[in-house]
């Protein structure tokens, strides 16, 4: 049968065994192994990516805890800082009612001791006086009396005690 | 300073050898072959001339040459790099792996895209039948010349310039949609894939025709001398490779979209029984009302 368009079953044939060699052909080896290596790059990526996540979400969990361990630090260590204080404020309020003890008792010591000295400088004080009047009182006298100041003294003594009037 | 002065002279060497060639083509007689532009051009749809023996066992058409040729090249390339390349592959990838993998990638997808169902092995088809199309396509550049029957030479054209070449390549495309649909959903498939009933003829002759056009007007241009300076250059290299890659395209682009449609799974029985007891209902109401 002659077809028109010059139309060959045979030749179509041959085409077709033809396409059919060069599409097994690059199937088996170009399209295949891209493919293969294609989703095996993929599937890599994807088990970092996986792995990237889990990792993330280890850290975000760990940020967390080391956020809520941080806090509960602080916290302790705001109650501690407050003990401290607390103590600290105690301690200097005892040690300064202590200085305030001791300064009353150094100062009732220290005034005890400055009475005890002004009396003791009062009374040697006294004493010089009275030995610095004594002295000069027996200077005076020294100065004053001598033979016939004592005999004149002691001629008006008789002459008064003689008239029986009491001395002035 | 050496380097200009050669560079100079080359240019001009260039020159004087491209007016010796031009001033020769003027010159020279053009061979008579006797053979009037209709003729030509008949021979170029029929090929009833330029046949060439296929083995000692037939005269075949010169296309079905070209595509034996293309599918040894291929073959030959895909094994160069399936040995040499494909196993230096990178997670890092150079040129060539980007270029590969793009290539397998784009038609992987539109495989994808366009039937979501069962498409394992049309990713594969459409791959194969685009590179051979496109390849097959940009042949016509290259101008391989071989020995007609007639003891003429004859320049390898795509070998999808010839009808026989298409027709094979547009029934394997409508079989392969035929076999997705009887895979996918049996004898509902086959039902799908039968209605569409023109498609082969129209792949085959889509094909046909637009690779064919294109020769034709190549020999066109060539058929007048003062046409074939400068002018080639836009006509056989942009219009080659404009309709080798819409051809491409087209032919995979519509394998695939056919594919999807056959492959397509049935809607679900409960659903049409839902929407008609909806319906039931609603008539009840009006009448009712």
């Amino acid at each position: 049968m002659n077809i028109p368009l010059n139309i060959d079953w045979q030749q179509i044939l041959l085409s077709l065994f033809n396409f059919a060699i060069l599409a097994v052909g690059l199937y088996l080896l170009l399209y295949n192994p891209v493919k293969k290596f294609m989703e095996e790059r993929k599937a890599h990526y994807q088990a970092l990516e996986e792995k990237a996540s889990e990792t993330k979400k280890l850290i975000e969990s760990l940020k967390q805890e080391y956020e809520k361990r941080i806090a509960e630090a602080e916290d302790e260590l705001r109650a501690k800082r407050l003990a401290v204080e607390k103590e600290t404020r105690e301690q200097a309020e005892r040690e300064l009612i202590e200085a305030r003890e001791q300064a009353a008792a150094v100062l009732v010591r220290a005034q005890g001791a400055a009475r005890e000295e002004k009396t003791r400088l009062l009374e040697e004080a006294r004493r010089e006086l009275a030995d610095i009047v004594v002295g000069a009182t027996q200077k005076l006298i020294a100065a004053s009396s001598s033979a016939e100041t004592d005999s004149a003294l002691y001629d008006k003594f008789l002459a008064v005690a003689g008239k029986g009037e009491p001395q002035p | 300073m050496k380097t200009k002065k050669l560079s100079k002279r080359a240019v001009v060497g260039i020159v004087i050898l491209m007016a010796a060639l031009l001033v020769g083509i003027f010159l020279i007689k053009p061979v008579e072959t006797g053979v009037t532009l209709p003729e030509l051009m008949r021979d170029a749809v029929l090929h009833e001339e330029d046949r060439v023996n296929f083995l000692g066992i037939k005269a075949v058409n010169p296309a079905l040459i070209s595509s034996f040729v293309l599918t040894a090249a291929l073959l030959l390339i895909a094994g160069a790099l399936r040995i040499f390349v494909i196993p230096k592959f990178k997670y890092v990838p150079g040129k060539l792996q980007i270029l590969l993998e793009k290539l397998v990638d784009y038609f992987d997808s539109l495989a994808k895209t366009n039937s979501p169902h069962k498409n394992g092995f049309l990713g594969a088809y459409a791959f194969a039948a685009g590179v051979y199309i496109f390849l097959g396509t940009l042949m016509e550049l290259f101008g391989i010349q071989v020995i007609a029957v007639s003891g003429a030479s004859v320049r390898l054209p795509a070998p999808l310039a010839d009808i026989n070449g298409a027709i094979a390549l547009g029934c394997l495309s409508y079989c392969v949609i035929l076999s997705g649909g009887v895979i996918a959903n049996g004898t509902r498939g086959i039902g799908r894939a039968l209605k569409e009933f023109s498609l082969p003829i129209s792949m085959s002759f889509r094909l046909f025709g637009a690779l064919l056009s294109g020769l034709l007007v190549t020999e066109l241009v060539y058929s007048v001398i003062f046409l074939s300076f400068v002018l080639p250059v836009v006509v056989a290299v942009l219009f080659t490779l404009l309709h080798a890659l819409i051809q491409t395209y087209v032919l995979t682009l519509l394998t695939c979209v056919f594919y999807g449609e056959v492959t397509e799974p049935p809607e679900k029985k409960e659903k049409k029984k839902k929407k008609r007891i909806a319906k039931g209902d609603i008539e009840a109401e009006s009448l009712g009302g």
